[in-house]
């Protein structure tokens, strides 16, 4: 957690606030990394979420919340300088492998990873994961991309209408 | 990965539409959005969506499938020409070609019809008087050709009004002169249902414009050129039709002049261009507002 100092404060340590996840659990980062959340920034511009108070997150649990953050603390630097145009080549290639890596998750832990990335309103982690969901459906029968989400068996209805699409829709189906 | 899901709960998660869509987006084209649609009916309902399929068209410009030739005057009818292997939209294009009805035998009278223009799967027909020597008589000519959009995948088609004799007339024209219909390419911003069909009028004196939105319903006059200092544009219907950055070009290399169609303010722009072979010197453009 002691992320180095990048210089944009004036006043020697970075400011940091306190995020409590459903079930209680008190997570305390800087205010930069925190600010990545859209729906955060306004309470934190504020000045909330400081000293005792913390700002309630009532629909992330806490093991989804540490994952967050981790992205969060990972991704502030280079948006505190604006996108990183001064980022260098190997800044960029270490993200995009830290990006890599940290969506290569079990699939409830995905799930809860959108759901959070929604309501915290965090672009650069909604269009990750929404990437990794799209490419673990790219390419697939009907059929595949039910069982790769974890749907139930379609229902004999549901089969013949897919068995349906099939035919009429060939050009779609390799 | 590929582990069952422990409980059903967490199986089947309820993701908000724009999380869906957000997801929709990220896929490589149509053919994954299509066995995406027939895989579950709450992903069929969001992919149906137009506000998502705007989105998606966006960012996924819909592949060429092929052409509709209907230059042939007395073939009636355009002759769709496919995409052919190895192009990548040949399967889509011999799908569209069985599929569709290029004969357009959906419309009444199916034989009466000519092919005016075709773009984004919709074809442009007209049915009218033919051309006659320009008299004072209104109701015959353009005024009342019957134009109809039509769309020969799903075998539809919307009739437009025609142009009505009073516009004609208070536009300073008998009804009975030259007539170009043709679309005017709807924009990322606009309905995609939405159709605006431009006519272009000639007269002897001058080329004049109509424009019908089916937003508004109406035709209305937009703009017009006096050709008489223009000997270049007295045969503009030898010029083929381009279209470029909201302007459609009618070029004629003979004379090396151009009539340009500005679509967003609606003006003509007549061009004189030069084009120099020698050397490496590109085509040098003069162009004044008419």
């Amino acid at each position: 957690m002691a992320a180095p100092e990048s210089g944009d404060g004036n006043n020697g340590a970075a400011r940091m606030v306190t995020l409590i996840s459903s079930d209680n659990t008190r997570f305390e980062v800087e205010a930069a990394a925190a600010s990545l959340s859209q729906t955060l920034q306004l309470t934190i511009l504020d000045g909330g979420g400081g000293g005792g108070d913390g700002i309630p997150l009532p629909n992330v649990d806490s093991a989804t919340l540490s994952k967050v953050l981790e992205y969060c603390i990972k991704h502030a630097p280079a948006a505190a300088n604006g996108g990183a145009p001064n980022a260098t080549a190997v800044d960029r290639a270490e993200l995009e492998r830290f990006d890599n890596e940290f969506v290569n998750i079990d699939q409830s832990v995905l799930y809860s990873l959108i759901m959070a990335a929604h309501n915290l309103e965090i672009e650069g982690l909604q269009s990750l994961v929404a990437k990794k969901v799209a490419d673990m459906i790219k390419g697939k029968s009907p059929m595949e991309i039910r069982r790769t989400l974890g749907f139930p068996d379609p229902t004999p209805e549901e089969q013949a209408e897919m068995n349906a699409h099939m035919l009429e829709y060939g050009w779609a189906y390799e | 990965m590929s582990s069952p899901p422990a409980s059903p709960a967490a199986a089947q998660p309820i993701l908000p539409d724009d999380v869906l869509e957000d997801i929709f987006l990220r896929l490589d084209g149509a053919a994954d959005l299509a066995r995406l649609y027939a895989a579950c009916s709450n992903f069929r309902r969001v992919i149906s969506g137009p506000r998502f399929l705007r989105r998606f068209r966006f960012l996924h410009p819909p592949p060429v499938l092929g052409f509709l030739d209907f230059f042939r005057r007395n073939s009636g009818n355009g002759v769709f020409r496919p995409a052919q292997p190895p192009h990548r939209s040949a399967k889509g294009a011999l799908a569209l070609a069985q599929a569709a009805d290029f004969n357009f035998s959906f419309l009444p009278d199916p034989g009466s019809w000519r092919v005016r223009d075709a773009r984004d799967g919709r074809v442009l027909v007209s049915r009218g008087t033919s051309m006659t020597a320009c008299t004072a008589e209104v109701g015959v000519g353009f005024t009342a050709e019957k134009l109809v959009v039509c769309d020969p995948l799903h075998r539809r088609f919307v009739q437009i009004p025609s142009i009505p004799s009073d516009l004609a007339v208070s536009a300073g024209y008998c009804g009975t002169e030259e007539f170009r219909p043709f679309f005017d390419p709807i924009r990322q911003d606009e309905e995609e249902s939405s159709v605006r069909v431009i006519c272009i009028v000639q007269s002897k004196s001058k080329v004049g414009t109509f424009v019908y939105s089916s937003v508004t319903g109406n035709w209305r006059y937009a703009t017009s050129l006096d050709i008489e200092a223009y000997e270049w544009l007295r045969l503009p219907k030898l010029m083929r039709r381009h279209y470029a950055h909201s302007c459609f070009y009618w070029a004629d290399f003979y004379w090396k002049q151009m009539l340009v169609l500005d679509t967003q303010r609606w003006n003509f722009l007549s061009s004189t261009y030069h084009l120099k072979s020698r050397g490496n010197t590109k085509p040098l453009w003069t162009s004044r507002h008419l």
